[in-house]
């Protein structure tokens, strides 16, 4: 979509990962409109659950088996990402390991598209992977997002940023997901600015970010914050009245 | 393209694992490269772990099958009882030539495991063992003889609980642990360059049979056999005989009890074009693409995934691949055993059914080479369940 760079950079969103099904499919959803709905979201991840989370530490891992135990598939995705879409105009990316769009790609990635998917968010993808199925995402209008970590050395940085579309993910800092004490601001800084001596494109910052605080100052060196475990775990940790907490969260009380 | 075996291959992996993976990669074709260091690691391999290994005419198992020549490539007679010490020995030198000291390696039946503690214990490294719960639970021998190497082994309790889910942590650990850590992965699989490394750390194996076998016969084997379960074995003794079109190759995988999906771990009879840890290839998945639960009585071969030259050399017609069952691979233990004095593990015992059925339908001056990719001392508890006297 034309302005999706400009939005994002001028909106610097707040990104928030809901692993579909996790507690439930309808549970998920309600999450996700509790999220828009009060503005603490400004794009959701819609959590494609895999039975090999290797990226994932132990809060998202045990969020997607609970997914796949009720059953959840990219065809649940996809319906929980056109439910989204017909009550709220926020976009919304795909977000999951290679193997469970790679089994059937034409026709999951048309799904998606269909679903009205921004596009796809894959940790395992690799640079001439995209380049094989760039076709098919742009005949689908679906986005591609790239991952830069600390250590990505500057040749290959530049080949992802070349080949992404839609915004750069940056990975605050070494390790699998979840929530981290300290975040070096000053190093990240100076990988956003890398990125963008190749591109204009938006950068968010995921990986780590504890609370809202940290989000926001992510926000101040970067085009948006990506959270991700911290509200699985809020779930995980209170599974009676997590909305309330999650609102708590957001609202910076903890 | 480095890396890739015709569309399989590759780096599918997360971000921050590519620049530790570009750090082995360089050193791998710089160190592991150098003359200095395959005197190092061919003085270790004949001074500590046996090499080179006998290419066994077994003239007992010939005259049972009633056909072709059966030679053993006795791998089993290594140090630590399989060829996976060939492959510990040349990463875990690696590791300590980059000036790592801690290693971090997967096992399933535990044969990898114990033999990277050896190599761990030999080089004086600091060594991790992740393993499925349900594995630790079935191979305590080899869970004791890695502690007493000195390593920490790791139960993962996630998951199937067995060699996938090991994978899975140890991938995850080694994305913590970037900086201080070398992961030893015991097959041809993951990212690059661990299937181009594991397979020249293993083509030894066939180096040596091609050597043997001419100066035993003076001509080529017509057929070479081995079993693939990631597939580390089969490539080993594959690779120097892929030029010599005539040799047929035969990849033996683990048929299990039957062939739905969860029977078996037959992933290249079964399988369809995936993506799982690092590497594009054959894959055994469900119709919503998750990884399948798999099946074999051997725990080497019971795995989801294969190495990708395996897909092709498939892929190509270079090689061909079929399986072996449960009860068929429990009966070439027992003939392997009462034929010629040898047990071999059960991964291996695939191979050796394999070869007894090809050799009947050939000609007496016919030649087929196994790999005996092991000895079965490892797996008595499990013949002992299941063969009655």
């Amino acid at each position: 979509m034309k302005g999706f760079s400009d939005w994002f950079i001028e909106k610097k969103p707040t990104i928030v990962y809901v692993t579909v099904g996790y507690p439930s499919f309808e549970e998920s959803l309600e999450l996700s409109r509790f999220l828009v709905k009060n503005g603490f979201a400004q794009i959701i991840e819609a959590g494609i659950p895999f039975s090999d989370p290797i990226a994932d530490g132990e809060v998202i891992q045990k969020s997607s088996q609970v997914a796949l135990s009720n059953g959840i598939t990219l065809k649940d995705v996809a319906k929980f990402v056109r439910m989204l879409k017909d009550e709220y105009s926020i976009p919304i990316f795909a977000m999951g390991y290679y193997n469970p769009i790679l089994c059937n790609i034409e026709y999951n990635l048309r799904l998606l598209s269909e679903s009205g998917c921004e596009g796809i968010i894959v940790p395992d993808i690799n640079v001439e992977e995209v380049r094989r199925i760039s076709r098919l995402l742009k005949s689908n209008d679906l986005k591609i997002v790239g991952f830069v970590a600390p250590n990505t050395p500057k040749d290959r940085l530049v080949k992802v940023v070349k080949s992404t579309d839609g915004f750069i993910y940056l990975v605050s800092s070494y390790g699998t997901t979840g929530v981290r004490e300290n975040l070096d601001f000053e190093m990240l800084k100076n990988v956003v600015s890398n990125i963008k001596k190749v591109k204009n494109i938006p950068v968010a910052i995921g990986f780590g970010i504890r609370n809202m605080e940290v989000a926001k100052r992510v926000k101040e060196i970067s085009d948006g914050a990506i959270i991700g475990s911290a509200v699985i775990k809020i779930i995980e940790d209170n599974p009676k009245n997590y909305l309330d907490k999650v609102y708590d969260f957001f609202m910076e009380k903890f | 393209m480095k890396g890739w075996f015709g569309e399989f291959g590759g780096k599918y992996i997360p971000e921050v694992l590519y620049p530790v993976i570009s750090e082995l990669e360089k050193a791998y074709y710089s160190i592991g490269k150098s003359k200095e260091f395959k005197r190092e690691l061919d003085l270790l391999l004949r001074s500590y772990a046996g090499r080179p290994t006998p290419l066994y005419f077994a003239r007992n198992l010939t005259k049972y099958s009633g056909g072709a020549k059966i030679y053993l490539k006795r791998e089993d007679l290594l140090h630590t009882g399989a060829h996976k010490i060939n492959n510990a020995l040349g990463q875990v030198l690696l590791a300590k030539k980059m000036g790592k000291r801690r290693i971090i390696a997967e096992t399933g039946a535990g044969q990898h495991g114990v033999a990277t503690a050896t190599a761990c214990a030999l080089l004086g490294m600091e060594c991790v063992v992740y393993m499925g719960s349900i594995d630790v639970e079935r191979q305590k021998p080899n869970v004791f003889r890695m502690k007493l190497l000195g390593a920490q082994v790791v139960p993962v309790s996630k998951g199937s609980q067995t060699l996938k889910d090991a994978i899975n942590e140890a991938m995850r650990d080694w994305i913590e642990n970037v900086h201080t850590t070398l992961y030893v992965i015991g097959s041809v699989v993951g990212p690059h360059p661990y299937p181009t490394m594991v397979r020249d750390f293993q083509s030894v194996i066939g180096k040596e049979a091609l050597k043997q076998i001419l100066e035993i016969e003076g001509k080529l084997p017509n057929k070479v056999i081995a079993c693939v379960g990631g597939g580390s074995n089969a490539m080993g003794i594959f690779y120097p005989f892929i030029e010599y079109r005539e040799v047929e190759l035969i990849g033996v995988e683990g048929g299990g009890k039957g062939s739905k999906l969860g029977e078996h771990a037959a992933t290249l009879s079964f399988g369809k074009i995936g993506v799982l840890h690092g590497a594009k290839s054959y894959l055994l998945y469900d119709d919503n693409g998750q990884v399948s639960e798999t099946h074999s009585i051997s725990a080497g071969l019971d795995y989801p995934g294969v190495g990708p030259e395996h897909s092709y050399l498939k892929s190509i017609g270079r090689a061909k691949y079929t399986f072996v069952k449960d009860e068929e691979a429990l009966e070439a233990v027992k003939i392997l055993s009462q034929k010629e004095g040898i047990i071999p593990a059960l991964e291996s015992a695939h191979a050796v059914y394999q070869a007894i059925k090809e050799a009947s339908k050939m000609k007496k001056d016919d030649i087929i080479i196994v790999n005996l990719s092991g000895r079965g001392d490892k797996d008595l508890s499990i013949i002992m369940e299941n063969i009655n006297f």
